[in-house]
């Protein structure tokens, strides 16, 4: 049963414009697109947030490795994976080789704040994506406290501060670099920032 | 599109070194003659360059077409070619070096130099300055980068109201 459903995604119209696609970027979010409006049919809400939101934002020049999903329902989102082809690695992480995308399914609940999602509509599909705001606080938070990879989490957060400069409400940004104890941090990323 | 796949091939790099490196604005014909091109080449490269909007053109005196860089993408241009003049002396390959493939690697070099001496960059009270953070990228990259990313940004989505809509 299963197998037929994934045979029948395989040969389907979208699957083959996926596979057609020369461009990472254009390939990984109409993935995304078809994905979360499966999702939905399935009765599941999911969020883009991390390293693939930021892709998003920056048109695919900080490109990542992954694409971390926040849904309301593992159990539906993996077996949906499965039929679109992905395999579980020893990671946890789902792996598609023939369209080489990963994807991190992330059942905790969306820890910034939905009412300030954005949407991103991809051809007939739309996708929610966590809030510059939000993708900046996480940032500074992991070049501070995580330090996995500070260049990048510092990277990424001028970056987003300087593309959305018109539309970001600092006022917000204050409000969460204070609950996390990242005052410092949004305050060097800002004067690096003014520097440019 | 995006701006780094205008990139590659001697003719426009040199074409944009040239603009990189004029003072004022400058004629299809001076770039040829400064850099050894053939001028009909030139010609065609600027010509290419304004339809994306990193080079602007005017024209003066005696009808003739002066060529400059661009505020936007052209000064995006010419700091990354700044950047690449100080990382390396010699003529480089823009297309293959902002190639995913040799961005992935210049980034997991990094990686690895902070696996390898973490305390080189990090301070005894554990907070590290943004400038010493970004002290591993070469000056103007991550600007170059930024500008870059707006650009492609507002070329591949439409704003309305909190939706960005794809461009077909």
């Amino acid at each position: 049963m299963a197998e037929d459903t994934r045979t029948r995604f395989k040969t389907s119209p979208e699957y083959k414009e996926m596979k057609e696609e020369r461009d990472p970027f254009r390939k990984r979010i109409f993935f995304l697109g078809v994905l979360t409006s499966k999702l939905k049919e399935s009765g599941v809400n999911s969020i883009l947030v991390g390293g693939e939101a930021i892709d998003l934002y920056t048109a695919g020049n900080f490109s990542t490795s992954d694409i971390d999903l926040v849904v309301d329902n593992k159990a539906i989102t993996e077996r949906l994976l499965n039929r679109f082809g992905f395999g579980k690695q020893g990671n946890g992480l789902w792996f598609n080789s023939d369209l080489n995308i990963v994807v991190q399914v992330i059942d905790q609940s969306y820890s910034g704040d939905p009412d300030r999602l954005k949407k991103f509509k991809v051809k007939n599909y739309e996708l929610r994506v966590a809030a510059p705001e939000d993708l900046i606080q996480n940032r500074l938070y992991s070049a501070k406290f995580w330090k996995s990879n500070p260049q990048r989490d510092m990277e990424e957060s001028i970056a987003l501060l300087q593309i959305f400069a018109d539309s970001i409400d600092n006022s917000y940004l204050d409000k969460l670099a204070k609950e996390n104890d990242i005052v410092d941090y949004l305050a060097d990323a800002r004067k690096y920032v003014s520097k440019r | 599109m995006k701006i780094e796949m205008l990139f590659g091939g001697n003719t426009r790099f040199a074409v944009l070194e040239a603009l990189v490196n004029a003072n004022d604005a400058t004629t299809a014909y001076q770039i040829a003659i400064t850099k050894g091109l053939d001028p009909s080449a030139t010609y065609r490269c600027l010509t290419e360059l304004l339809e994306f909007r990193i080079v602007e053109s005017e024209t003066k005196e005696r009808n003739q077409t002066f060529y400059k860089l661009s505020n936007g993408a052209g000064r995006a241009a010419a700091e990354f070619m700044r950047s690449l003049k100080q990382k390396t002396p010699e003529s480089v390959d823009l297309e293959n070096w902002l190639s995913p493939k040799i961005q992935s690697e210049r980034m997991a070099k990094i990686v690895r130099l902070d696996q390898l001496d973490e305390s080189k960059f990090r301070n005894p009270n554990g907070k590290q300055s943004v400038d010493e953070i970004m002290s591993k990228r070469v000056p103007g990259e991550l600007s170059a980068l930024v500008t870059s990313s707006k650009i492609a940004f507002n070329e591949l989505f439409e704003q309305k109201d909190n939706t960005f809509i794809l461009n077909a």
